[in-house]
C-alpha cells in the first residue's frame, strides 16, 4: 500500500514532464540552421502565455530551421525588457533571439524608460506569431456610446490602468489624437481589475485585447466603442476603427500606434543578425505558420495564430522610427503627468 | 437549482473526472509542501494537458491541485515553521509550538479536518450566495479594499515577537522591502539601484523561503538538535484529537470559514490576508486569548478553515464576471476559454450546473486532500525528529532549487541567503519575522488603493463611500481591543486589590 | 561583545537603512514618496526610541493585551531556555560564523558548478563532515537527493536549470 502511494506519488509530480516530450524535426525550409543548436529567449515565466506560445510553436520551428536542437529558455524580468537588453547585447553570430511581446518593447523606449538600454526598430524582425486587436470599451450602463461622446464631455475621460502599460500609453495617444482629456488612474492590479472599474462606474473605459472583452461585450456590462488597429474587419464591422475617426494632422501618429500594437507577439533578433540567417528564421516561420498541424493544434487549445511576415514587419519598423518622434512626447508627458 | 446540484455532481462522477481529481490532488499536495511553489504553479504547469478532456475533468485537474497545495503549506508551517506563502504564516503561530510540545499528529489533523469543514461550509454558503455575487462585488471599491488592508495591518497591534518597538520596526521594514521595484502607479524605479532584477522586485515567496526555512536551518545547524528531542518531548497526540477539536469548535470553524468566503469574493485581497485575519478574529474572540501562540489549538483550526473557504470565494468574481480573483483564478480563466465557457452574468444562470460541478470539486478535493492527509499524518509528524545533520544539507538544497524554480532566476537565490541570514538575525534580536511579511504582504495593496481613492473620489473620499467609512470605525474598533482589554484588566485587578 | 552592543549595533544599522530609504525618497516624485518617506521617518523614530529605551535599561512591554507567537520561547525544543540564555556549548563547535558560512558556501558552489552539482557536492560534504554517515552512504544519499529534486523540479515543474560558470566554461 505504502509503496502504491508513493508510485502514484511520483507518476503525478512526473506526468507533465513525460507529456511534453517533443517530437523530433522531419523537414527543414533552409539550411543555414542545420545541425545548430538555436536559442528563443521567452520574455516571460514558465506559466506565462508568451510560453505556451512559444512550447506550441517550438517543433514546428525547429523542424523547418532544420536546426539540432530549439531550446526554449524563459527569461522573465521587466515586462520583457531583461531578454530584450540580453538579445540587443548579443555578439554577432549568437544563434539567439526573442520571442515576446515587442510592442511593450517600442513603447518603453519611445516613453524613456529606464531600463530600455537598446533601440527597438533597430532589432531583426523575424516574423509575428499572433497579435490581438485592441478596443476601446466603455461600461454598460455609461452615457457614452462612442468617440463623439468621449470628445463632448465636459470633465476628462476616467482610464483605470495598471500603469504604464500599452494600454495606459495607447490611451495617451489618443487622446492626443482625437482631442480629449484624459484621467488616467493607476494603480489597477491588471486588466480584470480594471474591468471590474470599468463595470461598475469607477472609469469611463479602457483599452484590452478583443478576446479580453467579447464575454463583458456579449452580457452588455461593457460597450465597444472604437478598434485600436490599423485595418476594420468583418469580425466587428460595426464597430468603427481608430485610423478613420482621427483627423487627418493626427493620422500618421494613430496609425503609428496601430503598428506598433500589432507587433506584439513576435520573434526579434539582435540587430547584428547575419543576413542570411534573418532570411532563413523568416522563412522558417513563415512555413511554421502554414502547417496544417500547428493550425488544427492551434485552434483546438485556443491559441490562434495571426501571423505576419519579418520582412513587413521590418518595413513598417523604418517607417515607426520616423513617426516615433512625434509620439515620443506625447508619451513622455504622459508618464510625468503620473509621477 | 437543486436541477443544476444534481447534474453538477453527476458530471463529476465520471471515471476521467475522478481519477484526474485525484491526480491533480496528489501533484497539489508535493508542490504545496515544496517551499515557493503554490497553487499559481501547480495550475500553470497542469493548463497545456487539459486540453480535450471532459470540461469537469479539466476543471477537476485543476482546482484539485489548486485546492491541495492549500494544505501542503500548512504542513510546513505546522511541522518546521516555514511557511511555503504567506497563506501559511498564521499556522506557524500555534502549530509550531504544538510540534514542538509533542503534538503533531494532533496540530496536522485538526489543520487538515478544519480545511474540509472550511471547504464544505464555503461551498455550501457559496451555492446559497449566489445571486448576492454581483451586488457584493459591484457595492465595493478601491477604498473598502484600503480599509480591508489597513484592518490587515492592525493585526500587526494584535501579534508580538519580542517588543511592540521592535514588531513595528519589523513590519516598516517589510512595507519599504515591498516598494522595491519598478512602482507601477508612477512608473517610478524604486530603491532599484539601476538594477534589471530589482526592477521586478523581491519575490515574496523567494522572501519568505529566505526569512523563514532558510535561517531556521541556520538555526538548527548551530544547534546541532532535530526540532524534537524525542528523549526530551514525546509525541503523544493522536490523528483522533486533532479531528474532535475540529469538530467541536464548530462555531469557530464557521466564523472562519465565512470570513474566507468574504475575503475570496473581493478580487484582489488575497488569501494572504485571510489566514492572518482568521487567527486574529480567532485570538480576539477566545475567552482564553493568553492560550494563543503557545499551541492552541483554535490557533490552527481557524486559519485552515479560512483558507479552505477562500477558495470558493475566490471562484465568485470569475464566474460571475469573468474577472479572476487572483493569479490562480486567471490560469482558471484560461482554461475556460480552452473549454469554451465563457464566463459572465450568464454562468450563473444558464451554465449553472458547470458552476455547481466546480462547487462539487471543492467539496470532493477537500475530501480527497483530508482523506490523503490524515492517512500521512503519522508519517509526516515524525520528520520534525530527524537528525538535524540530514534535515540542514536537505532542505537548505531544497530552499534554493525552490527559490530558482519561482522565477528561474538565479538572483533569487541570493535573495533567499541574504533574506535567511537578515531573518536569522531578526529572530535572534527578537524583530518579529511575521510582523515584517504582513507589512511586506499589506504594503502594496495598501499603497495601490490609496492612491486610486485619492485619485477618483479626491482628499474626502471616505465622505463619498460610506461602506469604507463603517468599515475605518470598525477598523479603529478592534485595534483598539486590545489596548481596552488590557486597560479593563488592569481596572479590574485595581479594584480587587 | 556583549548583548547591549549588538542591539545597539543593530539600531544603528537601521537607523542607516531607513536614512537611506528617506535619501532616495527625494529622487522620486510626489506620489511615489507618499508612503514610503513618512514611513521611512518613523522607522527612525521607532529605532531611536528603543535605542534610547534599551540603553536606559526600561523594558519596553506595551500596555496591552497581546499575543506571543515567539515561537523560539516555547518550552520543548530541545532547550527548554528562551536565546539569551544559549550558552557557547549550545551554539555548536562553529557557532555562527558556522551557519553564515555554511550558506555562503552553498551560495559559491550554485554560483560555481551551477545549481544540481551544488546540491549533490553540498549535500555529500554536510553528511560526511557532520559524521552523519560514512563517506560511501554520504554519496549515495546524495545521489539519491539530488536526483529526485532533479526528477521533481525540472521533470516535474519543468525547470530550466542554471549551469553556473563552470558550465558556461564548458559550453
Amino acid at each position: 500500500m505504502k509503496n502504491k502511494r508513493r508510485k502514484l506519488m511520483i507518476a503525478g509530480a512526473m506526468a507533465p514532464a513525460l507529456l511534453s516530450l517533443p517530437g523530433r524535426a522531419l523537414a527543414q525550409a533552409s539550411d543555414h540552421y542545420k545541425g545548430k543548436l538555436v536559442i528563443v529567449n521567452i520574455a516571460g515565466s514558465a506559466a506565462g502565455g508568451h510560453t505556451r506560445f512559444a512550447r506550441m510553436l517550438a517543433p514546428y520551428l525547429e523542424k523547418y530551421l532544420g536546426a539540432k536542437e530549439l531550446r526554449l529558455v524563459n527569461m522573465p524580468g521587466g515586462g520583457g525588457l531583461k531578454a530584450a537588453n540580453h538579445i540587443w547585447r548579443l555578439k554577432p553570430g549568437a544563434n539567439e533571439v526573442y520571442f515576446g511581446n515587442v510592442s511593450t518593447l517600442l513603447l518603453a523606449n519611445m516613453a524613456g524608460s529606464p531600463g530600455a538600454t537598446f533601440d527597438p526598430t533597430k532589432f531583426m524582425f523575424l516574423g509575428r506569431a499572433t497579435s490581438e486587436p485592441r478596443v476601446l470599451t466603455v461600461g454598460g450602463k455609461s452615457a457614452i456610446r462612442s468617440v463623439a461622446d468621449i470628445q463632448k464631455l465636459k470633465r476628462p475621460f476616467v482610464f483605470p490602468s495598471q500603469g504604464t502599460d500599452e494600454d495606459f500609453y495607447t490611451m495617451a495617444v489618443l487622446s492626443d489624437a482625437l482631442g480629449f482629456q484624459l484621467k488616467a488612474v493607476t494603480g489597477y492590479e491588471g486588466n480584470a481589475d480594471t474591468s471590474l472599474a470599468v463595470i461598475k462606474g469607477d472609469g469611463d473605459g479602457h483599452i484590452t485585447g478583443w478576446s479580453e472583452s467579447l464575454g463583458a461585450i456579449r452580457s452588455g456590462d461593457k460597450y465597444p466603442v472604437m478598434m485600436v488597429t490599423s485595418q476594420p474587419s468583418p469580425d466587428y464591422p460595426k464597430i468603427p476603427v481608430v485610423t478613420q475617426i482621427a483627423p487627418a494632422a493626427k493620422k500618421g501618429v494613430v496609425q503609428a500606434m496601430a503598428t506598433i500594437l500589432e507587433t506584439h507577439r513576435s520573434y526579434i533578433g539582435p540587430p547584428t543578425m547575419d543576413p542570411a540567417a534573418v532570411a532563413a528564421f523568416r522563412a522558417a516561420v513563415n512555413a511554421a505558420m502554414k502547417d496544417p498541424a500547428l493550425q488544427a493544434e492551434s485552434t483546438k487549445g485556443e491559441r490562434l495564430l495571426s501571423p505576419m511576415d519579418g520582412a513587413v514587419q521590418q518595413k513598417a519598423m523604418v517607417e515607426l522610427a520616423r513617426s516615433s518622434t512625434a509620439l515620443s512626447p506625447i508619451l513622455k508627458a504622459a508618464v510625468k503627468a503620473i509621477q | 437549482m437543486i436541477e443544476a446540484i444534481g447534474s453538477g455532481l453527476a458530471a463529476l462522477l465520471t471515471p476521467q473526472a475522478l481519477l484526474f481529481l485525484f491526480i491533480g490532488v496528489i501533484y497539489g499536495l508535493v508542490i504545496g509542501i515544496l517551499p515557493g511553489l503554490g497553487g499559481v504553479v501547480a495550475m500553470a504547469l497542469l493548463l497545456p494537458f487539459t486540453y480535450g478532456f471532459e470540461t469537469a475533468a479539466t476543471l477537476a485537474l485543476l482546482l484539485g491541485a489548486h485546492i491541495a497545495t492549500i494544505w501542503g503549506d500548512s504542513v510546513t508551517s505546522i511541522l518546521f515553521s516555514v511557511p511555503g506563502s504567506a497563506k501559511g504564516l498564521a499556522l506557524c503561530f500555534d502549530g509550531y509550538p504544538m510540534t514542538k510540545q509533542g503534538k503533531a499528529k494532533r496540530a496536522l489533523a485538526a489543520s487538515a479536518t478544519g480545511a474540509l469543514m472550511g471547504g464544505i461550509i464555503g461551498a455550501i454558503f457559496l451555492a446559497l450566495c449566489i445571486p448576492l455575487i454581483r451586488p457584493v462585488i459591484l457595492a465595493l471599491g478601491p477604498s473598502e479594499y484600503l480599509m480591508m488592508a489597513l484592518w490587515g495591518l492592525t493585526v500587526i497591534a494584535t501579534f508580538s515577537e519580542g517588543s511592540l518597538m521592535k514588531g513595528l520596526t519589523a513590519s516598516v521594514l517589510g512595507v519599504l522591502v515591498a516598494f522595491i521595484g519598478m512602482d507601477v502607479v508612477t512608473a517610478t524605479p524604486r530603491f532599484t539601484f539601476g538594477s534589471e532584477f530589482l526592477m521586478d522586485g523581491i519575490s515574496f515567496p523567494v522572501a519568505m523561503i529566505g526569512l523563514f526555512a532558510v535561517s531556521e536551518m541556520m538555526k538548527m545547524s548551530i544547534r546541532g538538535t532535530p526540532i524534537i528531542d524525542r528523549s526530551l518531548v514525546r509525541e503523544d497526540s493522536t490523528v483522533w484529537q486533532g479531528i474532535c477539536d475540529a469538530v467541536g469548535h464548530w462555531w469557530l470553524v464557521i466564523r472562519s470559514s465565512l470570513l474566507g468566503l468574504w475575503i475570496g469574493v473581493l478580487p484582489g485581497v488575497g488569501a494572504s490576508v485571510a489566514g492572518l485575519a482568521a487567527y486574529a478574529q480567532a485570538a480576539q474572540t477566545s475567552k482564553t486569548p493568553e492560550r494563543f501562540g503557545k499551541g492552541a489549538v483554535e490557533g490552527v483550526i481557524a486559519p485552515d478553515a479560512t483558507m479552505g473557504a477562500n477558495e470558493g470565494g475566490g471562484l465568485m468574481p470569475t464566474l460571475a464576471f469573468g474577472i479572476p480573483g487572483g493569479e490562480s483564478m486567471a490560469i482558471l480563466l484560461v482554461a475556460f476559454i480552452g473549454l469554451g465557457v465563457v464566463p459572465g452574468p450568464e454562468m450563473l444562470t444558464k451554465n449553472l450546473d458547470l458552476v455547481f460541478s466546480m462547487v462539487w470539486i471543492i467539496v470532493l478535493a477537500n475530501i480527497a486532500v483530508t482523506v490523503i492527509g490524515l492517512g500521512i499524518t503519522p508519517w509526516l509528524a515524525r520528520l520534525p525528529s530527524l537528525q538535524a545533520n540530514l534535515m540542514v544539507p536537505i532542505v537548505l538544497s531544497v530552499c534554493f532549487v525552490g527559490a530558482y524554480a519561482t522565477r528561474g532566476r538565479i538572483e533569487d537565490v541570493v535573495v533567499a541567503a541574504v533574506f535567511g541570514v537578515v531573518g536569522y538575525l531578526m529572530d535572534k534580536y527578537r524583530y518579529s519575522r511575521a510582523n515584517f511579511v504582513i507589512g511586506m504582504v499589506l504594503a502594496v495593496m495598501i499603497e495601490r488603493n490609496l492612491h486610486i481613492s485619492l485619485n477618483l473620489y479626491g482628499n474626502d473620499f471616505l465622505l463619498d463611500r460610506p461602506i469604507a467609512l463603517a468599515m475605518l470605525l470598525f477598523v479603529v474598533f478592534t485595534a483598539a481591543l486590545p489596548f481596552l482589554r488590557s486597560w479593563r484588566r488592569r481596572r479590574a485587578a485595581g479594584r480587587g486589590a | 561583545m556583549t548583548r547591549g552592543t549588538q542591539e545597539n549595533m543593530i539600531s544603528v544599522l537601521l537607523l542607516a537603512v531607513f536614512g537611506g530609504v528617506l535619501w532616495l525618497c527625494q529622487d522620486f516624485g510626489p506620489r511615489a514618496r507618499l508612503i514610503p518617506q513618512p514611513l521611512a521617518v518613523f522607522g527612525i523614530a521607532l529605532t531611536l526610541i528603543q535605542l534610547v529605551w534599551h540603553n536606559m535599561g526600561r523594558d519596553t512591554a506595551p500596555a496591552m493585551e497581546m499575543i506571543s507567537v515567539d515561537a523560539g520561547a516555547i518550552p520543548g525544543d530541545g532547550e527548554g531556555r528562551p536565546r539569551e540564555e544559549r550558552t557557547q556549548e549550545q551554539l555548536g563547535r562553529w557557532g555562527e560564523a558556522g551557519a553564515f558560512c555554511i550558506v555562503a558556501l552553498l551560495l559559491a558552489l550554485v554560483f560555481t558548478t551551477g545549481i544540481f552539482p551544488a546540491v549533490f557536492l553540498f549535500t555529500a560534504g554536510y553528511l560526511v563532515l557532520s559524521g552523519y554517515c560514512t563517506p560511501l552512504r554520504g554519496l549515495a544519499y546524495s545521489v539519491v537527493m539530488t536526483l529526485a529534486i532533479y526528477l521533481l523540479f525540472v521533470g516535474g515543474l519543468e525547470m530550466q536549470p542554471y549551469h553556473g560558470l563552470l558550465g558556461a566554461w564548458f559550453r
